[in-house]
C-alpha cells in the first residue's frame, strides 16, 4: 500500500483540508500547548507567543504528523523545542536577568486573580518555583497525564532520569506543604 | 500528611491554569499570521513553491517507507487502528456532513489513517427532529447495511438490542477500563433501561428542562422566590401573585414561555412534562377531554385572562428575523417576567442577550423543573434523542469501539460546548459546565427512566405523531384569534377530543393502529 495513503497530505486532497486540520489541532490541543509553554517559561505573554509559534510551525509541517498518539506528543515536542529556542535567544537572556527584581504589585494581582483561590495559587506558585527540569517532569505527569516512557521520549532522557526528577519534585512539594500546614496550624494557634 | 499531598496533586491535575490561556483570540492570531506568511511566501517564491512541495511530498513518502520498515516488526501486536493501514468506518447518521464536522474530523486528528464512508439513514425525510421512520423501516435498513456505527433513536433501542442486532458494550467498557462515572446519571440510567439493564449504546447528548427565575423581580415585589422541586400548581400560584404589576409602564408577568408563545404551545409543553397523552397506549381511545388536561387548560386560560401569564403579541415573521428581534420579544430576557420554563439551551439566550436587555448577570437563577406532586424534583420533559451503537455484524467493530470511546471522551464534550449545534448538552459534562453552578442543574436532574422511554416511544410512533399533529393544529386554529378571557375550555377540549378520535380512526384505517400495547 502506498505510504502516502496514510498521512495528512492525503487527507488534504481527500476532503479534510489543511486549515481544518489546523483548526482541530488548536481546538483539541491548544490548551495543552499553551499550558506547557507556561510551565516552561512561567510567563503568560511568553506562553502566548510560543503557543502561536507552535501552531504556525505545526501548520507548516503537517506532513510530518503521524497518527494515533502522535498529535499531542508531536505538538508538545514542538512546544518544548520552541521554548528552548526562546531560552537561548539573546532577548530572553536580557529580560530574564532583571526578572529577579520584585514584581510589581499590580502584576501580582492580575496573576493571582487568574490562578484562582489562595490555596491553588500557593500550589501553583510553589510548583513554578521548582527548578525547571523538575517542574517540567512533574507537570508533564501530573497535569498532562503523560507516562514515564512518554516523558522520557519527549525530554530525550532515560526513564530513570524522569523518575528521579519526578521523585525530587514531589519531595520538594511535599516538604513545602507539610511545612505549610505546620505554619498554618501555628498561625491559627496564635490567633 | 497524605491529605496534603493529595490536595496539591489534585490541583495540578484537575485544575487547568485558568481559562485565560489558549482561546479564540490566539486561534485568530495564528490564522492571521499564517495568512500573512503565506502571502509573503507566495510573492517571493511563487515559481519555486511547486517544486518544494513536490520535494516535501516525495521526502515524506520516502521517509515514511523507511520508518515503516524500521518500526514494523512481524511479532508486534497489531493496533486496532493501525497507522500503517487505512481503516474505513461505515457510518449511518442522519447527516453525513454533520457527522464529519462533529465527530469525524476530531477523530481523524487522532487517527489519520481512518476514512469514513456512509450508509443511508432510514427514511427519506430524516432530520434532527424526525429521526424515527418507524421501527420496521429502521430495522430493515440496519440489517441491510454494512455500518460500523449507527445513530439509533432511543425509542428503538429496546427492540434492536433485544433482537441481538447491536453489540453489548459492557464487556468492552470493562476490558478498556472505560468508566461511566462522568456520564449524566439520568442519561446513563435511561440508556441502560432501554437495553434491559445492559449497555448497548452511548448517548452523546441530552436535553433537560428547568425553571428560570428573576430574583430581582421577586425581591422588588415582595414575593418569596421559587424553590427546587416545585409542582406546576405551586408555580402557577406563585406566578399569579404578579397579577396586575407593571414596570416602566409595561406589564410584568409571573411566568412566560419564550419569545413567541401561545396558549396551545404552553399546554403542549407543560402537558408533555406531566406525561399527559392525547391517546391511550394502544391508540384506541383519545384522551384529550380528561380531568388532567382540563385542569391544565383551565389554569392557563385563567393566567392569560388575568394577565399573569405573558400575553405579549406574537412576533410577525416577515422574511428573515434576527436573533436580537426574537430576544426583544421575550419578556423574561427583558426583565418583565418572574419565571420562564425552558430547555438547557435557554442558558445561551440569557448569556447572549440577558444583560443587554435588562436581566443582569446576578439577577437570575435556575431550578429543577416543575412537575406533578408524585414526581417532585424530577424532569418529566427530559429527553435523550439518540444513541450511537455498534451493529452486531459490523465489519470493523473494534475500530468502531475506538471511535465510540472518543465520542464519549471529555475532550469531545468540551468540543461540543465550544460549537453548540442545537438544544442539547453533552452527556459527559464539559469543563465549562463543571465550573458553572447554573448549568449543573441539568447534570443533577432526576429522571424516571421508564417514563422517559415511554415518552420516546410515543413520540417516535408515526401513528401517535399523526394524531398529535391534528390535535395541536386544531388547538392553534381555535385559540390564535381569541381575545383575552374568551376561551371556553370545555368546548375546546370537546372539539379537540373529536378531532383526535377522527385522527385515530384514520390512522387505524391506514393500518397504523397498534395491535399490541406500547410498553
Amino acid at each position: 500500500m502506498d505510504a502516502l495513503d496514510h498521512d495528512y497530505l492525503k487527507h488534504m486532497t481527500g476532503g479534510v483540508d489543511r486549515d481544518a486540520v489546523l483548526e482541530e489541532l488548536m481546538l483539541t490541543y491548544g490548551r495543552d500547548v499553551w499550558n506547557y509553554a507556561f510551565f516552561m517559561t512561567g510567563k503568560r505573554e511568553t506562553a502566548e507567543d510560543i503557543a502561536q509559534d507552535v501552531f504556525i510551525k505545526a501548520y507548516q509541517s503537517l506532513h510530518t504528523l503521524r497518527g494515533e498518539s502522535g498529535a499531542r506528543a508531536w505538538l508538545l515536542k514542538i512546544t518544548r523545542n520552541t521554548a528552548l529556542d526562546h531560552f537561548k535567544s539573546a532577548w530572553y537572556r536580557r529580560i530574564r536577568l532583571p526578572a529577579v527584581m520584585p514584581v510589581r504589585e499590580s502584576q501580582m494581582s492580575a496573576e493571582n486573580e487568574w490562578l484562582g483561590s489562595y490555596r491553588q495559587r500557593e500550589i501553583w506558585r510553589t510548583v513554578m518555583e521548582l527548578p525547571r527540569k523538575l517542574r517540567e517532569s512533574l507537570l508533564l505527569q501530573a497535569h498532562h497525564g503523560l507516562s514515564m516512557a512518554e516523558i522520557a521520549e519527549l525530554l530525550q532522557v532515560s526513564e530513570g532520569t524522569v523518575k528521579s526528577r519526578i521523585h525530587r519534585a514531589r519531595a520538594a512539594m511535599n516538604k513545602k506543604f507539610e511545612h505549610g500546614r505546620e505554619d498554618d496550624e501555628e498561625g491559627s494557634g496564635r490567633a | 500528611m497524605k491529605d496534603d499531598r493529595d490536595r496539591w496533586e489534585r490541583t495540578l491535575s484537575d485544575l487547568p491554569l485558568g481559562s485565560g490561556g489558549f482561546g479564540t483570540p490566539t486561534i485568530k492570531k495564528v490564522k492571521e499570521r499564517i495568512k500573512m506568511l503565506e502571502r509573503r511566501a507566495r510573492r517571493r517564491r511563487r515559481a519555486a513553491a511547486a517544486s518544494v512541495v513536490a520535494l516535501l511530498i516525495a521526502g515524506a513518502v520516502v521517509f515514511r517507507g523507511e520508518l515503516t520498515e524500521l518500526f514494523t516488526h512481524e511479532e508486534a501486536a497489531k493496533p486496532v487502528i493501525s497507522d500503517a493501514e487505512t481503516t474505513t468506518l461505515n457510518i449511518m447518521y442522519w447527516d453525513n456532513g454533520g457527522f464529519m464536522s462533529l465527530y469525524g474530523q476530531p477523530f481523524i486528528i487522532r487517527h489519520p489513517s481512518v476514512r469514513f464512508e456512509y450508509s443511508e439513514y432510514p427514511g427519506k425525510s430524516a432530520n434532527l427532529l424526525n429521526l424515527t421512520p418507524g421501527i420496521d423501516t429502521f430495522k430493515a435498513q440496519l440489517q441491510k447495511s454494512q455500518a460500523d456505527l449507527v445513530q439509533v433513536p432511543l425509542a428503538y433501542l429496546p427492540e434492536l438490542s433485544a433482537a441481538g442486532l447491536l453489540k453489548p458494550l459492557d464487556t468492552w467498557m470493562k476490558r478498556d477500563n472505560v468508566s461511566d462515572d462522568s456520564w449524566q446519571t439520568a442519561v446513563k440510567n435511561t440508556v441502560r433501561e432501554a437495553g434491559g439493564g445492559g449497555l448497548y449504546g452511548f448517548a452523546p447528548e441530552f436535553t433537560g428542562f428547568a425553571l428560570y427565575y428573576n430574583r430581582k423581580l421577586f425581591r422588588e415585589n415582595g414575593v418569596p422566590e421559587p424553590t427546587d422541586g416545585m409542582t406546576w400548581a405551586e408555580v402557577m400560584n406563585l406566578a399569579a401573585r404578579f397579577e396586575g404589576l407593571k414596570k416602566n409602564e409595561k406589564p410584568v408577568y409571573g411566568v412566560s414561555f419564550g419569545y413567541n408563545s401561545a396558549i396551545w404551545f404552553e399546554a403542549n409543553l407543560i402537558g408533555s412534562s406531566q406525561g399527559l397523552r392525547l391517546a391511550d397506549a394502544k391508540l384506541k381511545e383519545a384522551t384529550v377531554d380528561t380531568p388532567a388536561w382540563t385542569t391544565l387548560w383551565t389554569k392557563l386560560a385563567a393566567g392569560h385572562r388575568e394577565g399573569w401569564i405573558s400575553n405579549e403579541p406574537a412576533l410577525k415573521w416577515e422574511g428573515s428575523v434576527e436573533m436580537k428581534e426574537l430576544y426583544a420579544h421575550d419578556p423574561f430576557l427583558n426583565g418583565r417576567s418572574a419565571m420562564t420554563y425552558a430547555s438547557s439551551s435557554y442558558l445561551n439566550n440569557i448569556s447572549q442577550a440577558g444583560s443587554a436587555m435588562g436581566l443582569g448577570e446576578q439577577d437570575w437563577g435556575v431550578l429543577s423543573p416543575p412537575t406533578d406532586e408524585g414526581a417532585r424534583g424530577t424532569d418529566g420533559a427530559f429527553e435523550v434523542p439518540f444513541v450511537f451503537a455498534i451493529p452486531e455484524k459490523s465489519p470493523h467493530a473494534d475500530a468502531a469501539w475506538e471511535l465510540l470511546k472518543y465520542i464519549m471522551s471529555p475532550s469531545q464534550a468540551n468540543r461540543l460546548v465550544r460549537f453548540p449545534h442545537g438544544d442539547s448538552l453533552p452527556t459527559v459534562a464539559a469543563d465549562a459546565a463543571a465550573d458553572d453552578a447554573r448549568s449543573s442543574v441539568f447534570y443533577r436532574a432526576a429522571v424516571d427512566p421508564s417514563r422517559a422511554l415511554d415518552a420516546a416511544a410515543r413520540n417516535s410512533d408515526p401513528a401517535y405523531k399523526s394524531v398529535a399533529g391534528v390535535v395541536w393544529t386544531e388547538a392553534n386554529d381555535r385559540t390564535q384569534n381569541l381575545d383575552d378571557g374568551e376561551l371556553d375550555v370545555p368546548a375546546l377540549l370537546k372539539a379537540l377530543q373529536a378531532k383526535a378520535e377522527q385522527a385515530i380512526r384514520a390512522a387505524s384505517a391506514g393500518g397504523q393502529a397498534k395491535t399490541e400495547a406500547t410498553p
